[in-house]
């Protein structure tokens, strides 16, 4: 067979699975219809009268996520301004298999605590925006499973960063055949800028939508022609995971 | 095998039948939200050649793999057609992935997988030297000391050797090697976008400096005072739309040379944005992109 058909086929698999849950009925395929996917978008934050000036990229990586996750088999919605609150991310959370986040992030203090988490700030509409730490979400979660999650902020994969834990995402780094199940776990290491974050994403997702493992996809994202030199990001979780929503029923990478 | 090919042509029909063919994107500019590069025609003799290239470069680099695939895609976002091989183990698992332009010439090449490497950690030094011999390898002529730094997402070290024009850095463009820990290769980039034409007159930069002022003063208002310049700096640059939502959604490209006004924020503003970044055209001033970092 040509090789350029059998990726022609190979690019067939998720609209062909996707027709099969659409047409089925079948308890399975109503409940695949329905992983949840959250996309919680900073724009107030950004914005007059916060910051000054307006933040046109951030609306762009809100489509994108938001698209790319309804192309990933999620019931995908994204939120911002007043819709995006702690209290809302935090009620959510335990339905959601995929999550996608843009934020100021930082590995934040915890005075009840007295000590650090990863975390990031939710939008409120206004411009006192309170931190979410990765150990409200863990505690919401407790321990639920997660598909792919993308947290588009500063210090997110900071070797110390507390945020795949709170989505129950070891960090390891599983390459086939050794795999952790439908998992990826995404983001950026240390302070990094707008533009090179948004050539990341774009890569990111498109090569997910070119049924490229999200490993594959990372690999190739981390590639762009970025404006800062040492632009870093790093991931855990299952590389040949193709980050399609719900528990693995089959391998998308796999011939 | 002909009955599956059969019945996956048979459930392609049903998908097609229930989702719809996808309307051709012609040459609109890539827009946020929709894939960036779609699969285009390609004639066997383009095929041949660029797989033959792609097998010189994975026996040069140590990509492996038992059979290979090939797409020509149209990337709207980069803004260029290149030829995709990715390579594939006996088990078919995805090991390598190769562009190719439609010149023939390198863009990319990824050993795909995680494998830092089981030997000793090598020095910085020692990266540089290994990423020279893997650009050798891949034909790519690297001169002069190259930059070097540690990279968590690249498993080890990433070296650079920076694309300068008249002295002049070009951002984003050059040769980029990533290595493993152990100094075995990750991956290898070229990157060389078209440079727009120099202006005939180059402003100073004291006269950039005084044009950024004067765009934060108008666009920040009282939270101007919270930012102060920290570096202005002559650089090629792809426009983008960071200060303007009418330019499109991808960056720009072809580059253009600029002055970048680098601005940092103290206080309460640094807790949503730590710095941005004003790029005026060298020729006459006018904002044609910039950055911000949150």
């Amino acid at each position: 067979m040509p090789v350029s058909r059998i990726r022609w086929l190979r690019q067939l698999i998720p609209p062909l699975l996707a027709a099969t849950l659409l047409t089925a009925g079948s308890a399975a395929g109503i409940r695949a219809a329905t992983y949840q996917a959250s996309i919680d978008v900073n724009t107030t934050g950004f914005n007059p009268p916060c910051d000054g000036d307006a933040n046109y990229i951030v609306p762009k990586m809100q489509k994108a996520a938001t698209a790319a996750y309804t192309r990933l088999g999620h019931v995908a919605t994204s939120r911002t301004g007043s819709s995006f609150t702690r209290a809302g991310t935090l009620g959510r959370t335990v339905n959601d298999w995929g999550y996608y986040v843009h934020s100021h992030g930082d590995y934040y203090w915890n005075s009840t605590d007295a000590r650090r988490y990863t975390g990031f700030r939710e939008d409120s509409g206004d411009c006192s925006q309170a931190v979410i730490f990765s150990k409200d979400i863990k505690a919401k979660r407790s321990g639920r499973q997660s598909n792919l999650v993308f947290v588009s902020t500063c210090h997110a994969s900071d070797s110390n960063t507390t945020l795949p834990d709170a989505f129950a995402i070891a960090k390891t780094k599983s390459i086939s055949p050794a795999n952790q199940g439908p998992e990826f776990y995404v983001g950026y290491i240390g302070v990094r800028w707008d533009s090179d974050e948004w050539i990341f994403e774009q890569r990111f997702w498109n090569a997910l939508a070119n049924n490229q493992s999200a490993g594959a996809a990372f690999d190739i994202a981390m590639q762009g022609n970025f404006n800062d030199a040492s632009f870093d990001a790093d991931w855990w979780g299952t590389y040949s995971y193709g980050g399609v929503a719900g528990p693995w029923t089959v391998c998308p990478t796999c011939s | 095998m002909r009955t599956k090919l059969f019945m996956l042509l048979a459930l392609a029909g049903l998908a097609v039948a229930v989702i719809g063919v996808p309307a051709s994107q012609g040459a609109d500019p890539f827009v946020a939200g929709g894939p960036s590069s779609r699969t285009v025609a390609l004639d066997r003799t383009s095929s041949d050649r660029a797989l033959g290239r792609a097998l010189d470069l994975g026996r040069a680099l140590g990509l492996g793999g038992t059979r290979q695939t090939i797409a020509r895609l149209d990337d709207r976002f980069d803004h260029r057609v290149y030829d995709e091989v990715v390579s594939f183990d006996a088990h078919g698992r995805e090991v390598g992935l190769t562009r190719i332009d439609t010149n023939g010439a390198l863009l990319l090449a990824i050993r795909l997988g995680w494998a830092p490497g089981a030997g000793r950690p090598i020095t910085a030094v020692a990266a540089a030297g290994k990423a020279a011999a893997i650009a050798g390898a891949a034909r790519l002529a690297v001169g002069g000391t190259p930059e070097v730094h540690s990279s968590q997402g690249a498993g080890g070290w990433v070296v650079r050797w920076p694309r300068i024009v008249d002295g002049v850095p070009v951002r984003g463009d050059g040769v980029r090697v990533a290595i493993w820990s152990d100094g075995s290769f990750h991956a290898v980039t070229r990157e060389e976008r078209p440079l727009a034409g120099r202006p005939t007159t180059v402003m100073t930069s004291e006269a950039a400096r005084s044009i950024a002022l004067r765009i934060l003063a108008a666009r920040f208002g009282a939270s101007a005072d919270a930012l102060g310049v920290n570096a202005v700096e002559q650089a090629w640059v792809a426009p983008n739309d960071t200060w303007d939502p009418a330019r499109p959604d991808a960056p720009d490209g072809t580059l253009r040379l600029a002055w970048i006004i680098r601005l940092e924020s103290t206080g309460s503003l640094a807790e949503r944005m730590r710095m941005l970044e004003f790029w005026l055209d060298a020729g006459d001033g006018a904002l044609i992109g910039g950055d911000i970092a949150e």
